[in-house]
């Protein structure tokens, strides 16, 4: 089991601002909404080992998600080979979901984020702290 | 008695308010001034929008609200983040590489030293020493639970700080949680949330701060298989196994100690680290530089904690 260090600040995971549905000359192809880094300090995105999303209770299928952070947009699966790229703790990711419909202006859903993540600087006792950290919200689209 | 130690803060104390964007870094050092302290450290990893490639203009900016706010840079708090690759640790060349990059910035900050992590490892620990010199910065490693001056790594670090040519530029920052014999409020939260039953662990703790074993403990009552690794782990990180007899060894070694503190009651006593007995010994040892105030509680009662920690920390000079 995992007993986090940093439990306190998954409440803030999923930042409280409404979804954003996303066009393209006038045609909407998906939404967003915001995610905060879940302990004190930033991290490098090389340190997320999972992360994933539902919606009203399934998941987003992980191949329509865009991580969007530093003016560039990664897939999920890239995460883990970006040493070099910092997220900086009041800098929040945009999560983009391509879904070639976005959703109901004025409705509300559950959405929920679960993150594994290395804490870098860890291994006092040998291995590295992993955090899972998890948060849901109900999220009304603007 | 003269002023040999000062009270310094990190505004990492301020992390709640920051990291939500309650407060930027100029209205966290002018509180940080208006509140009495004079020395300051800052972590880099947090406070630093472009980290890790800090630019000049950034740190002028910096230099700029120190001097507004009449600050002194004590420390530059700097990681060894080790595990930032999938698949292995860094090397020697980075880690060296790294603390450099960090030493570089401290300078042109002014600062007088550069906090570093026990994971540096002692032989680039001593490589450094060329460095300081040249750049006439201090790096020092922070002792932080659960380590204590027994660990293997520690024993090289200390004996390396403690050689004559490391004097005055390799030391140690002794973090009082070395000393923290019980879970502060938020871990006997996170153990709640995470299933430990509250008179359960009320008992499991008071047996723990007795000095138990994890499996006295375990014996001592009905527990589930989830308490039992949560009370492994309370033993694991709240039996200190750091005295106030290691002090001896740490003290004439440091040039700056990080205050660590999670809860202060009304009466400014700390339930989980028993500053009263370490702050005279601290004294006596002939300490000399700034303790610097950390409150670890991540919320908005950090001012108020803070204040609370410079009354506990002068009625015990």
């Amino acid at each position: 089991m995992f007993m986090s260090q940093f439990a306190q600040w998954d409440k803030y995971m999923l930042c409280d601002e409404p979804i954003c549905n996303v066009e393209a000359g006038g045609v909407i192809y998906g939404y967003e909404f915001k995610i905060h880094y879940p302990t004190y300090r930033g991290t490098y995105l090389s340190c997320i080992e999972d992360l994933y999303f539902e919606l009203d209770g399934k998941r987003i299928p992980d191949e329509t998600v865009q991580f969007r952070l530093n003016g560039k947009q990664f897939l999920l699966s890239e995460l883990e080979d970006l040493f070099q790229e910092y997220w900086w703790i009041r800098d929040d990711a945009v999560i983009r979901v391509v879904n070639l419909e976005g959703l109901e202006a004025g409705s509300t859903h559950t959405v929920h984020v679960h993150m594994q993540h290395r804490i870098p600087y860890t291994g006092y006792e040998g291995e590295y702290g992993v955090e899972i950290s998890d948060c849901t919200k109900e999220l009304t689209v603007r | 008695m003269a002023k040999d130690i000062k009270i310094g803060c990190t505004i990492y104390s301020f992390s709640y308010f920051y990291d939500l964007r309650l407060m930027d870094l100029e209205e966290i050092l002018k509180k940080t001034h208006e509140m009495g302290y004079e020395g300051i450290e800052i972590v880099a990893a947090q406070m630093t929008p472009e980290y890790p490639n800090i630019s000049d203009e950034w740190i002028e900016m910096f230099k700029g609200l120190l001097d507004k706010y009449n600050l002194h840079l004590v420390s530059w708090s700097a990681y060894v983040d080790m595990g930032i690759h999938k698949d292995r640790d860094l090397t020697d060349e980075e880690i060296i590489e790294h603390t450099t990059r960090d030493m570089i910035i401290a300078k042109k900050l002014g600062a007088d030293l550069v906090r570093t992590q026990h994971a540096i490892g002692p032989k680039n620990f001593r490589a450094m020493l060329p460095v300081c010199k040249k750049l006439g910065m201090k790096l020092c490693v922070e002792m932080h639970a659960p380590h204590h001056p027994r660990v293997p790594v520690w024993q090289e670090l200390l004996k390396i700080m403690a050689e004559p040519e490391s004097e005055g530029w390799l030391g140690v920052v002794p973090d009082f949680s070395i000393f923290q014999y019980a879970p502060h409020p938020q871990m006997i939260e996170n153990y709640i949330r995470d299933g430990f039953r509250k008179d359960k662990l009320k008992k499991a703790v008071e047996l723990n701060t007795a000095g138990k074993s994890a499996q006295e403990i375990i014996a001592s009552d009905e527990f589930t298989e989830n308490e039992k690794t949560m009370i492994e782990d309370i033993v694991g990180h709240y039996q200190p196994k750091t005295t106030l007899e290691d002090l001896k060894q740490l003290i004439p070694l440091s040039p700056y100690i990080h205050g660590k503190f999670h809860y202060l009651d009304e009466n400014n006593h700390n339930p989980s680290i028993p500053y009263e007995e370490i702050i005279p010994e601290v004294q006596r040892l002939g300490f000399k530089g700034y303790i610097a105030s950390e409150y670890e509680g991540w919320d908005e009662a950090c001012i108020e904690q803070l204040e609370r920690y410079v009354k506990l920390l002068n009625s015990l000079f």
